[in-house]
């Protein structure tokens, strides 16, 4: 409403000033009574000069003879002048009546009409500013996913070093597509709060994506790191058994599907799709595997695999609390599992770990001297062992 | 509602312009003074209203208002608030509306301080400028509409081009843009005298002030552009002879050679019929610039994006307003009364010489950038001619000019005494021999055509000093003479001499660079040092950083002079958030005897980096001579004589048809 008052205001008061000249009676005796007013425009600018020389003399700038010579410049300009008016005989302008008042009728109708019409083709009437301050500055509450992002972006802009940040708007951006700032927002999580098992698989899924399913190098050495800290995952084993597939090492690529399907159990989703990889390598003998089957097979793969683990994508979408309540039981499965059986070196590398990055310092610390009573025996755990207790400074 | 508001405004602005148009020319045809008068408050509204869209707009940039697609699309909410408002006109549609801006800021001035037109030129004059004004406007809101507005407005922007993310950006459009649009004020009053079919006395009076003031800010606007592409694009040129930058060029000789057939016209009233040509010419020249930029012609920094549409739509415009501008001299001219004689050997005789030289320049250019453009429209092959096409045609064009150059000021008008001139210019030839003799022994590495060209630059600001203190009468007269004479000399006179000493140093800035520059590209590994210039470099090594929308990695460099550190440099590399582009950023060490220049390049295999160092001797001499020139302009525009759109007093503020001071 404030808006088109305003609209109605600025268009009556230009229309006013517009068609003011119009409605006032026309000017007389413009310049001097008996020449046109070019004219008498002219005869000022050639006072003016004379004038001028006037003053230059004065001041000494110009001498008695060139001022001489100027003041007779300036006449014959002035005669020239005068008598091609005369010759022209342009009389003064007057007003006559209609045109003006004409003109003017048309102008105040059209100038609010037209410019009405216009806007309403050309504009958007009622649609409010949107500025991005204010939107940073709405609540939580309706805003939209975008604009969620959007806080979330800036925040990080500011606070870079915010690991928890990272490590929420990472798969968000996945499920975006934007795998690139996935696999980006991934990274940034795994230095600022450590490796666990669900970012480093998020990470490699996401430069995996973002590479159209060819598996590059850092995502490869992401799983292998997935299979250091959960050794029992199949994920990052399938991952990996396609990339020795996509190496052109087919021989080894189906030992390892075989492999996965001896221990899978009978009902996995996955277990058609590696089947079908398994079928395409050993027909196909030592032949080439066609690039567009090895495409297709990716993106099943990709697309079956997550299904398969609750882990990765499921991980991922999870909010923060629930991941936190998802690791938390796996670390204390682990603990449980340990207990019982205190002779696997990575799984203790991976518990004291675990307890670090989440926090829990004392449970570390007595998870260490559990380890170094259980692996008495194991030289080389032990190193392990001792060096993880270096890297994560839990002390002696 | 804000942004609502201020597309409503254009809308109506552009009404105005129209109704501007017209009634005051049919009321300077149908002698009605009251719809003559119109043009005033038209003027002003216009100019009232399009600022009210133009800060519409930038109220948008600042607050990130993303639902305009102009925003969305050019802005990005982490831009620094400078980049913001200046953002604006960082692309087309902006900068359309600054255009359309300056075109009313102009329009307005005419109808506020034109007190002394006669009114039918007046609102003759304004009619023509609102057509232009009208014409672009039309334009704006048909194919480039700066409110268009978006829903849902997306999350963030796509920001702007980094190479603009410059504070160059707040200053060389606006000031290229005056320039531009200066000249159009020249070509309504030649269409308005066209139109009359008789030159006022007051139509001289008027022309130059406006053309000087046009020419000062292209002057000044094309070399902050060309100081902008020598620190920001990380080569070291600083003129590349592109279509863009020629663009500039062009309209800029036809503005010199105009303002300077407008001098001889206000003081001696010849040339009118050539100086409405030129001015019809030097308009139609930044027309066309703005058609070669606008229209997506070619790509560039300059161009943003790409629109058939637009570009036919630029090209009616300039076909309307230069054939019209023309058709109408060809039918007019013949009528007009034409002025003064003079003798070949004179004041006239020399600026005629100076035009005739500048227009062929202007036309040298011409050919050489439209040329290729239409050879790869008609037969799509691509060929560039670049700066040898360049050198050959226009330096051979400008060596006659410069010797002319002081000899012209020392002529006196309608008859001049060519020997006695050249008597008193020995001085400047003595010093200008002797520079180029001292070169010639110092120094054989250059082309031999260097020291000529320096030893020319030497001539011409000997010239400009000679000629002044000859009118003060220095060493001829005793001290409070000269004083006085010093102190009554006119600001104009000041102004000539400012501005034909910056060109003096333009030349010797533009030779030197080119003919002596040094230049390296190496591998450098940390610790290593280079020599260059007479400066010892040594390169310290890599570090990165963060500024508020970028991070760069920028190298640390040690610059040693006979031993001792003077100063560190530190180019980087940026990498933009939005658009996620790169840039490169100069370190750039200034001395009186040049620029020294290094820029970083990519890390080598082995822990090097790839560094390019330039040693660019009296470089900064090119935008100081251009500095220098556009204070002259300044100057001499301040000069009471041609102050003449301030309301009179009683006592004359006119200029003065004096044949010499």
């Amino acid at each position: 409403m404030v808006f088109w008052i305003l609209v109605a205001g600025l268009v009556a008061v230009v229309t006013l000033v517009i068609t003011r000249p119009l409605l006032r009676p026309a000017p007389r005796g413009e310049g001097s009574e008996e020449s046109s007013p070019a004219a008498a425009a002219d005869v000022a600018v050639y006072k003016d000069q004379l004038n001028e020389v006037a003053v230059d003399e004065a001041s000494g700038t110009l001498g008695a003879v060139e001022a001489e010579s100027a003041r007779s410049e300036i006449a014959r300009r002035l005669l020239r002048s005068t008598a091609a008016t005369e010759k022209g005989g342009a009389p003064a302008p007057v007003g006559r009546y209609r045109f003006a008042a004409y003109a003017s009728i048309l102008t105040s109708v059209t100038l609010p009409l037209a410019s009405l019409a216009l806007y309403l083709h050309y504009g958007t009437p009622g649609l409010p500013g949107d500025p991005f301050s204010a939107r940073i500055a709405d609540k939580a509450g309706a805003a939209n996913p975008n604009d969620l992002i959007a806080k979330v972006e800036e925040r990080l802009r500011q606070h870079p070093e915010d690991g928890t940040g990272w490590s929420v708007i990472a798969p968000v951006y996945y499920a975006m597509g934007r795998y690139d700032d996935a696999a980006t927002a991934y990274a940034h999580a795994l230095r600022l709060l450590g490796e666990t098992p669900e970012r480093l698989q998020g990470f490699a899924n996401a430069r995996i994506r973002d590479n159209n399913g060819i598996i590059p190098d850092d995502a490869r050495k992401a799983l292998h790191r997935i299979l250091v800290l959960a050794p029992d995952r199949e994920e990052p084993r399938i991952w990996l058994a396609l990339a020795k597939e996509q190496d052109g090492k087919l021989t080894e690529a189906a030992a390892d599907y075989r492999n996965l399907l001896d221990k899978a159990p009978k009902n996995v989703p996955w277990r058609k799709v590696i089947e079908a990889r398994l079928a395409a390598l050993t027909a196909g003998g030592d032949q080439k595997i066609p690039a567009g089957s090895a495409k297709t097979a990716t993106a099943e793969a990709s697309a079956a695999a997550p299904a398969s683990a609750p882990d990765a994508a499921a991980v991922s979408a999870m909010t923060p609390d629930q991941r936190q309540a998802f690791i938390t039981r796996m670390v204390d499965g682990l603990a449980t599992r340990l207990k019982t059986d205190g002779s696997d070196a990575a799984g203790w590398l991976k518990l004291i770990r675990a307890y670090k990055v989440l926090g829990r310092h004392d449970d570390a610390v007595k998870a260490l001297s559990d380890a170094r009573t259980n692996l008495k025996g194991d030289q080389a755990g032990l190193a392990r062992v001792e060096g993880l207790a270096r890297e994560l400074g839990l002390g002696s | 509602m804000v942004v609502e508001f201020g597309h409503f405004a254009l809308i109506l602005a552009m009404l105005v312009a129209a109704v501007q148009v017209v009634l005051p020319a049919a009321g300077a045809s149908l002698k009605d003074a009251r719809m003559m008068r119109v043009a005033e408050p038209a003027a002003v509204s216009q100019l009232l209203l399009i600022a009210i869209a133009f800060f519409a707009l930038m109220y948008a940039y600042v607050t990130s208002d993303f639902s305009v697609a102009n925003v969305a699309e050019n802005s990005h909410s982490t831009k620094p608030l400078i980049y913001k408002m200046a953002g604006v006109w960082g692309n087309h549609e902006g900068s359309m509306l600054l255009w359309v801006l300056i075109l009313a800021v102009f329009g307005a001035a005419v109808a506020l301080f034109g007190n002394n037109l006669p009114p039918t030129l007046k609102a003759r004059v304004l009619s023509v400028q609102a057509a232009i004004a009208l014409a672009f406007l039309l334009f704006s809101l048909l194919t480039s509409n700066p409110f268009v507005r978006l829903v849902p407005a997306p999350s963030d922007g796509n920001g702007l081009n980094p190479i603009l993310q410059d504070p160059a950006l707040a200053f060389h459009p606006p000031f290229l843009y005056t320039g531009y649009v200066g000249f159009s004020i020249a070509y309504s009053f030649a269409i308005a005298a066209l139109l009359e079919g008789r030159i006022d006395a007051a139509w001289a009076r008027w022309v130059r002030p406006w053309t000087l003031a046009a020419w000062m800010f292209l002057t000044i606007g094309i070399s902050m552009g060309s100081w902008w592409a020598y620190y920001e694009l990380g080569w070291g040129g600083w003129w590349f002879w592109d279509p863009v930058e020629n663009a500039s060029f062009m309209p800029w000789l036809a503005g010199t050679a105009l303002l300077h057939s407008a001098l001889v016209m206000e003081k001696r009233e010849a040339l009118k019929v050539w100086t409405i040509l030129l001015a019809i010419l030097t308009f139609s020249l930044s027309l066309m610039g703005t058609f070669i930029v606008r229209s997506g012609v070619l790509t560039s920094v300059h161009s943003f994006a790409v629109d058939p549409t637009r570009g036919v739509f630029i090209l009616a415009i300039l076909i309307f307003f230069t054939g019209g501008g023309l058709a109408l001299f060809a039918l007019r001219a013949k009528d007009m009364q034409t002025g003064g004689l003079f003798q070949p050997i004179s004041r006239e005789g020399s600026l005629v010489l100076n035009n005739l030289l500048l227009v062929t320049a202007a036309a040298t250019v011409l050919v050489g950038t439209l040329y290729p453009m239409a050879l790869e429209g008609l037969t799509g092959q691509k060929i560039s001619v670049g700066p040898p096409f360049f050198n050959m045609t226009f330096g051979p064009l400008m060596a006659p000019l410069l010797l002319a150059l002081p000899i012209g000021p020392m002529l006196a008008w309608k008859r001049g005494d060519l020997p006695g001139v050249m008597q008193r210019l020995t001085l400047a030839a003595l010093a200008a021999i002797i520079v180029m003799v001292a070169i010639f022994a110092l120094d054989h590495r250059g082309p031999w055509l260097a020291p000529f060209g320096i030893a020319a630059g030497i001539y011409v600001m000997a010239g400009a000093i000679i000629e002044w203190s000859e009118r003060i009468k220095f060493g001829k007269a005793g001290r409070s003479e000269v004083l006085r004479r010093a102190k009554n000399l006119p600001r104009s006179a000041y102004g000539t001499l400012l501005a034909h000493f910056g060109i003096g140093m333009l030349v010797i800035g533009i030779v030197s660079t080119s003919a002596y520059r040094e230049e390296h590209i190496l591998v450098m590994k940390p610790g290593q040092t280079l020599a260059v210039g007479g400066y010892d470099v040594t390169f310290t090594g890599v570090e990165s950083g963060r500024g508020p929308n970028y991070t760069e990695d920028f190298a640390d460099f040690d610059v040693k002079e006979d031993g001792e550190s003077i100063t560190r440099l530190k180019p980087s590399k940026r990498l933009y958030d939005a658009p996620p582009q790169p840039t490169t950023e100069a370190g750039i060490h200034a001395s009186w005897r040049g620029d020294l220049y290094l820029v970083i390049g990519d890390a080598q295999t082995g822990g090097g980096y790839a560094v390019r160092a330039y040693f660019n001797p009296l470089v900064r001499f090119i935008w100081l001579g251009a500095l220098i020139m556009f204070i002259g302009g300044g100057i001499s525009l301040s000069d009471r004589r041609l102050r003449v759109g301030a309301p009179r007093r009683a006592h004359g503020r006119a200029p003065v048809a004096v044949p010499a001071e």
